[in-house]
């Protein structure tokens, strides 16, 4: 009898124990995979080297340990930003947050710090300590590392050398008076009164252009979570871009860089270095003539030969933080992998970005010479020469930073478009065109501060 | 192997019913037998019955009629947005007609005129867009077999094609949108977002033969997927075509319903077995493609992967090269092409839900076989243990009758047993009594015939010395009468003779012959007379002489 009992009892223990594996639920099962949802910034309309590199985790790493991850949206930050405002305070029409996003560090105070996931809770500090320092400080918010750094860009200088090599050859312009900003805004005017009225160049972020040409002059952008424009420094920066952009050698509309290169509108443009991505080799004229191009890229042009500067930048990985532990496992497993040496290199190396280990950063810049694509090789020898020379500054985080870009963003367009339509008028009214240019030019300063203001 | 196996299980049965085994082996061994068998039987008839596929024909069920209503839904939305195309198509016709009135021309006079494409772009434009605002799909177009510069390397195709960007859900407000295909113009003068793709017009290959797609009057063409140039996305058209006024087709418009918004907009509302996968399939030119949506499952690893579909039992295989799935198919026409809707989900999943459904199953039989098991133990142990035990306490010879089994009938055998045993037990004793008096009786039998022995060879002795020593004193004659009359004896007579010859005495002949004293004694005097001797002492002398005289001449012959 006692050894049926024992038996009985050996029998409850033993299901017991299956139900009790059953029930302690396991972070990741391929049998039960966890879908993580992602809105992305690396692609837009064109191809997404991150969907790619993403396929290739759900086809690995992500089959063998059930975690799926499934891209719903690629966009643009500034989209971006909007989406996850209007997510993050239920907006009419807001989708639902997604699980992972990359955006700049700005959107943290949109979404609210308290829904995302702190990424040190999940990495180790001697993981976190092979990421470049000056990357990973970006997305700390106080002890939070809220922003995992998975590529990083700079700013650059693109020029489309086939149609340059035009204008060159009729004007006296060489790629060598690109290299300043003083050079550039004279090269503009020049190609503006060459092509009979188009724009030389198109500046992505003036926001960008006004933070680093005070940062090279010791003077903040940014002060006590402001514009900083009462000062001489901004005037100093302000003035011979006003006074191009009014001429006509900028292009002051809103929109991608890589369609006016497509229609021949520009020649030229300051942009990420992840525009590669996007960088035309052809241009379309209205009759369907199409001329082949080839593009080169340079580093973002001097304010002064003694201080060369521009900004790094690039989104960063977001996770939302969830009442399932397995979707926050499996967001810091994506983070992972996608940081990892290979699969980072693999990634930036086909968006134009860096990568965000010091190994990484190391070993690409050994091996740039293999890479296929000549303009990437060429854009990865720019980036090489400024990681080198310039100092690089990241953008200052401060509330509201997000609407503040944004809306200088637009008064500068808004301003500097206003005064050249008035330029041109008045010009061809038959005023003097020095005059009109200096007076408008000073005009355009007192607007965009008292814009700014409000 | 059947066969192999029915010899090894007719060995086992053999080997049971054959061998000698114990008699707890014999009794599990033959309650291992019937409980294989009870469970054999048991699978069996639950085969018979379907219940071991249960989870299968659940599954399939399941499947039956989320399939059923994804056609429904399939066919419902694809006939909206057709409907929607057809009334694009319509107002299209109507503004083309209008421009090419007003401005005196006809649709030939639009080639290589760049400026009567753009201003009939600009007539159409808002056509275009509001359209595009109202339809279910992910952007619109229309396309006219005119081009701005017929000379141009590609055939090139004119037209608009409006792209939202950014979709996150198929109903999001403030969708933004580019201008993909158009003039520059067009683009410029609506302060459109320009596409990063963009380009001013469609190449011919892009919209491959759509102008002859609507043959026999068919009123919209569903198109297979393609891959959207210059963009990471891949679509269906839902082309319409636009006729002129003599009811030539002078051209396509439509909308996309790319890869993303299929997955959005035909996300499936019931999704009760959770990652199932839907998806619209179809063939062109022998090869497969599909748009697949799923509630939570990851679709995009099949939206370029080759695929094919075989069919297995009730369902339908799906071998995508990196996953395999199982589900149904069923065919719906759309446009003029046929279609196969698909509802599935990976092998994997299958066979967890299969698994899922037999565990229950399982489990009852191996309840089922613990409890015979456990059955088997306690009858072992209530039936066949005592009977051992008691057997034990038979070879060991201890009393049965302490420990009663409580079963009446081998209790009444062991009682039995054991009165038959202290019935044995008591003769044995009467038996060991008889023995013990018997071989007393036997020593002292043995001692007075070992005396008597004794005696009997000193009287022997004693004859030897007499019968030398008084050979002469005997009367010949009377020897003689003696050894002639001893035949005369009777039997009985002789025997006594014979009895007085190996040394007995009188009692102890008495005895033996199972006769009285004075028999003996009418005996005795017989034997004298008929012998001719006065004495027995006379007669030992006699007979002893003549043993003698018998042995020489043994010894002689």
């Amino acid at each position: 009898m006692k050894r049926i009992i024992a038996s009985f009892i050996m029998i409850i223990f033993i299901t017991s124990l299956f139900s009790a594996c059953e029930s302690k639920k396991k972070f990741t099962d391929p049998d039960n995979p966890v879908t993580l949802t992602i809105w992305h910034v690396y692609g837009s309309q064109t191809m997404s080297p991150f969907n790619v590199e993403i396929n290739k985790f759900n086809s690995t790493v992500g089959k063998e340990k059930g975690i799926i991850v499934n891209v719903v949206s690629v966009t643009s930050s500034s989209a971006i930003d909007k989406a996850l405002s209007d997510s993050a305070n239920d907006e009419p029409g807001a989708e639902k947050l997604p699980d992972l996003f990359t955006a700049y560090p700005r959107v943290a105070e949109l979404v609210g710090r308290e829904r995302l996931l702190s990424w040190n809770d999940y990495f180790s500090k001697e993981e976190l300590s092979k990421y470049t320092n000056k990357f990973i400080l970006e997305g700390y918010f106080g002890d939070e590392l809220l922003m995992l750094p998975i590529a990083k860009s700079s700013e650059v200088f693109y020029l489309n050398k086939t149609l340059f090599d035009e204008f060159s050859k009729e004007t006296s312009c060489s790629v060598n008076d690109i290299k300043t900003f003083d050079g550039l805004f004279k090269t503009s005017n020049v190609y503006y009164d060459w092509s009979g009225g188009k724009n030389f160049t198109q500046i992505n972020d003036f926001y960008h252009y006004s933070y680093i040409g005070m940062q090279t002059q010791g003077e903040n952008f940014v002060k006590d979570g402001k514009l900083n424009l009462e000062n001489k420094a901004f005037e100093k920066i302000w003035n011979p871009l006003a006074k191009c952009a009014i001429y006509g050698g900028i292009c002051l509309d809103d929109g991608y860089a890589a369609a006016r290169w497509k229609t021949g509108e520009i020649i030229s443009n300051i942009g990420s270095t992840a525009d590669v991505l996007y960088q035309p080799d052809s241009v379309i004229y209205p009759d369907n003539t199409t001329v082949k191009i080839k593009s080169i890229s340079m580093p973002y042009p001097l304010f002064d030969k003694d201080t060369p500067a521009s900004v790094h930048r690039g989104t960063g990985l977001f996770a939302v933080k969830s009442d399932d532990e397995r979707k926050n496992y499996a967001a810091y497993v994506f983070a992972k992998w996608i940081t990892e040496e290979e699969n980072n290199i693999s990634f930036v190396t086909q968006a134009g970005y860096l990568p965000v280990k010091d190994d990484a950063f190391n070993l690409l810049f050994k091996t740039k010479d293999s890479i296929e694509n000549e303009n990437y090789r060429n854009l990865y020898d720019t980036i090489d020469i400024m990681f080198g020379d310039y100092e690089l500054y990241a953008l200052p985080l401060y509330e509201r930073a997000s609407d503040t870009q944004k809306s200088y963003e637009e008064n500068v367009r808004l301003v500097l478009k206003s005064a050249h339509s008035q330029y041109k008028n008045r010009v061809a009214s038959g005023e003097d065109k020095e005059s009109v240019l200096n007076e408008l030019t000073k005009a355009s300063l007192s607007e965009i501060k008292r814009i700014s203001e409000k | 192997m059947k066969l192999l196996r029915y010899f090894e299980f007719k060995n086992l049965v053999d080997y049971i019913k054959n061998e000698k085994h114990s008699m707890r082996r014999r009794f599990v061994l033959y309650i291992i037998t019937i409980i294989t068998v009870f469970l054999a039987l048991l699978l069996l008839l639950l085969n018979l019955f379907g219940v071991l596929n249960h989870g299968d024909r659940e599954l399939s069920d399941i499947l039956d009629t989320q399939l059923a209503t994804y056609s429904e839904k399939i066919e419902h939305d694809i006939d909206k947005t057709a409907a929607y195309a057809i009334s694009f198509s319509e107002q299209l016709e109507t503004d083309i007609q209008k421009y090419m009135l007003q401005n005196n021309l006809c649709f030939d006079d639009l080639k290589d005129n760049s400026d009567a494409i753009y201003k009939l772009q600009e007539t159409l434009y808002n056509t275009v867009y509001l359209n595009m605002q109202i339809s279910p799909s992910s952007g619109a177009f229309y396309i006219l077999n005119t081009t701005v510069n017929s000379k141009s390397e590609a055939h090139l195709y004119s037209g608009i094609y409006l792209k939202y960007v950014n979709l996150y859900s198929e109903k999001t407000a403030n969708k933004q949108f580019t201008l993909y295909r158009g003039a520059l113009k067009t683009g410029k003068k609506n302060d459109l977002l320009f596409h990063s793709g963009w380009k001013n017009e469609c190449k011919t290959d892009f919209f491959e033969k759509s102008d002859s797609l609507f043959i026999n009057n068919t009123r919209y063409v569903l198109s297979s997927v393609k891959e959207i140039p210059e963009t990471w996305e891949s679509a269906r058209y839902v082309f319409v075509p636009i006729h002129d006024i003599k009811n030539n087709i002078i051209g396509v418009c439509g909308f996309e319903i790319n890869n993303l918004y299929f997955q959005l907009a035909q996300k499936p509302a019931d999704d009760s077995l959770g990652h199932v996968v839907y998806g619209l399939l179809n063939t062109e030119n022998g090869k497969l493609s599909g748009q697949f949506t799923s509630n939570s499952h990851y679709v995009s690893d099949y939206k370029d992967a080759p695929f094919k579909i075989s069919k297995k039992n009730n369902f339908s295989l799906f071998d995508f090269g990196v996953d395999t799935c199982i589900g149904k198919t069923k065919k719906i026409r759309l446009g003029n092409n046929t279609f196969d809707v698909s509802v599935m989900i990976t092998q994997a999943q299958y066979n967890k839900y299969i698994q899922e459904s037999r565990r229950n199953i399982f489990l009852i039989l191996l309840v089922i076989t613990v409890f015979a098991v456990a059955a088997c133990m306690f009858l072992s142990k209530k039936y066949v243990s005592p009977i051992l035990r008691k057997i034990e306490q038979i070879k060991t010879s201890q009393n049965l009758g302490d420990d009663e089994t409580k079963i009446k009938e081998i209790d009444d055998l062991f009682a039995f047993l054991q009165e038959k045993d202290s019935r044995y037990e008591s003769q044995l004793e009467v038996l060991e009594k008889s023995k013990h008096i018997a071989e007393e009786e036997a020593t002292k039998a043995k001692e007075a015939y070992e005396r008597a022995l004794k005696e009997y060879e000193l009287v022997k002795c004693e004859i030897e010395q007499l019968s030398e020593k008084n050979k002469k004193n005997i009367v010949l004659e009377e020897y003689e009468y003696f050894l002639c009359n001893l035949s005369t004896l009777t039997a009985s007579e002789y025997r006594i003779y014979e009895l007085y010859l190996q040394g007995k005495n009188g009692k102890q002949i008495a005895e033996i012959a199972g006769i009285k004293e004075n028999t003996l004694k009418f005996h005795n005097k017989n034997i004298y007379s008929k012998l001719g001797v006065s004495s027995r002492k006379q007669l030992l002398k006699f007979a002893a002489l003549k043993q003698q005289q018998d042995r020489k001449g043994e010894i002689n012959q």
